[in-house]
């Protein structure tokens, strides 16, 4: 089904759908300015409604400042919360040979719930790049919550190890890169119980046995999943239309980048110094190196806006 | 080990490595393809997400030369989804197979066309 079919189908039927984003910034990585790469590619490929989630001083940065007409046509909603989730600090590598330690604040995603305005919402995180309409195939679905259990390489090798289970023993891990929820009480109760874990994540920890301590909304949900399976290795909810989330890892780069072709070159994982190329289109693409994509991130929005002004 | 040996090795390990850089290369693009392929082949229809081949295909046109004009199908999570307009989503089915066949076949042909690693990539003459 086209884009501009779907919005207008589902706005025949009454119901309210859209994506919801979130974006806090810190001071290695322009979150909101990805966030609006993220939206502009939604609008592009899906055609839905977008909500962006971001800090009270969100129209104070630059990039918001000098497009402000971009941010008013890509956003049909801007949340301002106040986010008073404790700092947490983590490296953003960008190939294995840089890195920058910076605080970032990710325990917000639980209240998507809450804060989405729509019946059926998809919560993606702002480097997750939509270049398909295969996300469409979620609307409309009997199920009321839909997130990826799998992750795979652009080489498409599938993740495993720390990617794949909580430890080597543990539960399967779910990817809440992507999630698609109904407005529910089944909804409303897996975001609850992630609340639940966030609340005691030191417990959950020790129980879970996951790597370090940091706040993870991956591990949040693969918990409450399991919890409310009935600690079930079978999935309680089903996946995403595509199977699995194709990711570029941090030690990856991006080399060249219009918003119908990338170049990607993938870091060889015996001969760490060497890359091989690919080149990419319509498949979605969840881009964990986060500066590699801040590099492309002005000419990908100059292509996608006219009045673009890059900062 | 003489000069002009050596030469000769050298140039035939270089000719190799060339090849198997083509090789790795023009994998990737063939996954690639194959993945696009695979999201092409699925249809969403009524809240249910189908898998395409050739075998649904097969199945829902017994349906209908069994004058039947709806029916339940499972979908890719196994979710029962009623279709109660067979041939309507026969015709879906269909013109979707064809887009993703024909896609998929110009990007094989793209990829025999390109006889090094800068071609694959679109980088340069094929």
């Amino acid at each position: 089904m086209g884009a501009k079919k779907t919005l207008a189908s589902l706005k025949n039927k009454g119901f309210t759908r859209g994506v919801l984003l979130f974006a806090t910034n810190n001071d290695a990585v322009d979150y909101v300015k990805m966030a609006l790469l993220c939206a502009s590619l939604v609008k592009k490929h899906l055609n839905v409604p977008v909500t962006l989630v971001t800090d009270p001083w969100w129209n104070t940065l630059d990039i918001v400042t000098k497009n402000q007409q971009i941010f008013d046509s890509t956003f049909d909603k801007v949340i301002v919360i106040s986010n008073d989730d404790p700092v947490n600090s983590r490296a953003y590598r960008d190939t294995q040979y840089h890195s920058v330690t910076a605080d970032f604040k990710n325990g917000n995603r639980l209240s998507a719930y809450e804060l989405s305005p729509y019946d059926e919402t998809i919560v993606l995180d702002v480097d997750y790049l939509v270049l398909s309409d295969n996300l469409n195939k979620l609307w409309g679905s009997p199920h009321d919550f839909h997130i990826s259990r799998d992750a795979t390489r652009i080489n498409h090798q599938k993740l495993i190890g720390k990617e794949y289970r909580l430890n080597d023993y543990g539960i399967r891990m779910v990817w809440a890169t992507v999630l698609y929820f109904k407005k529910n009480k089944f909804s409303k109760l897996i975001f609850d119980m992630v609340a639940h874990i966030k609340e005691h994540w030191d417990y959950y920890h020790l129980v879970y046995d996951f790597p370090d301590g940091l706040y993870r909304n991956d591990y949040a949900f693969s918990i409450a999943l399991h919890t409310l399976g009935g600690a079930l290795e079978e999935a309680t909810v089903p996946g995403l239309p595509g199977d699995t989330i194709y990711t570029l890892l941090d030690r990856d780069q991006i080399y060249t980048a219009t918003p119908s072709s990338w170049q990607l070159f993938i870091n060889d994982d015996v001969e760490t110094w060497k890359f091989t190329s690919t080149l990419w289109h319509g498949i979605d693409l969840h881009c964990l190196n986060k500066l590699s994509l801040l590099r492309v991130t002005n000419s990908l929005l100059a292509s996608l806006h006219d009045n673009y002004l890059p900062t | 080990m003489t000069d002009t040996l050596k030469a000769q090795l050298d140039e035939r390990l270089e000719a190799t490595l060339v090849a198997a850089n083509y090789r790795a290369t023009i994998y990737q693009q063939r996954e690639n393809a194959k993945v696009r392929l695979k999201q092409a082949l699925t249809i969403g229809k009524n809240g249910g997400i189908f898998k395409i081949d050739q075998g649904m295909i097969g199945f829902i046109q017994v349906l209908i030369d069994e004058k039947k004009t709806s029916a339940v199908l499972l979908d890719i999570n196994e979710t029962p989804i009623l279709i109660d307009d067979l041939k309507g989503f026969k015709s879906q089915v269909l013109d979707k197979y064809f887009q993703a066949m024909n896609d998929y076949i110009l990007d094989m042909q793209e990829m025999k066309k390109a006889r090094n690693t800068a071609a694959v990539l679109g980088l340069g003459p094929k």
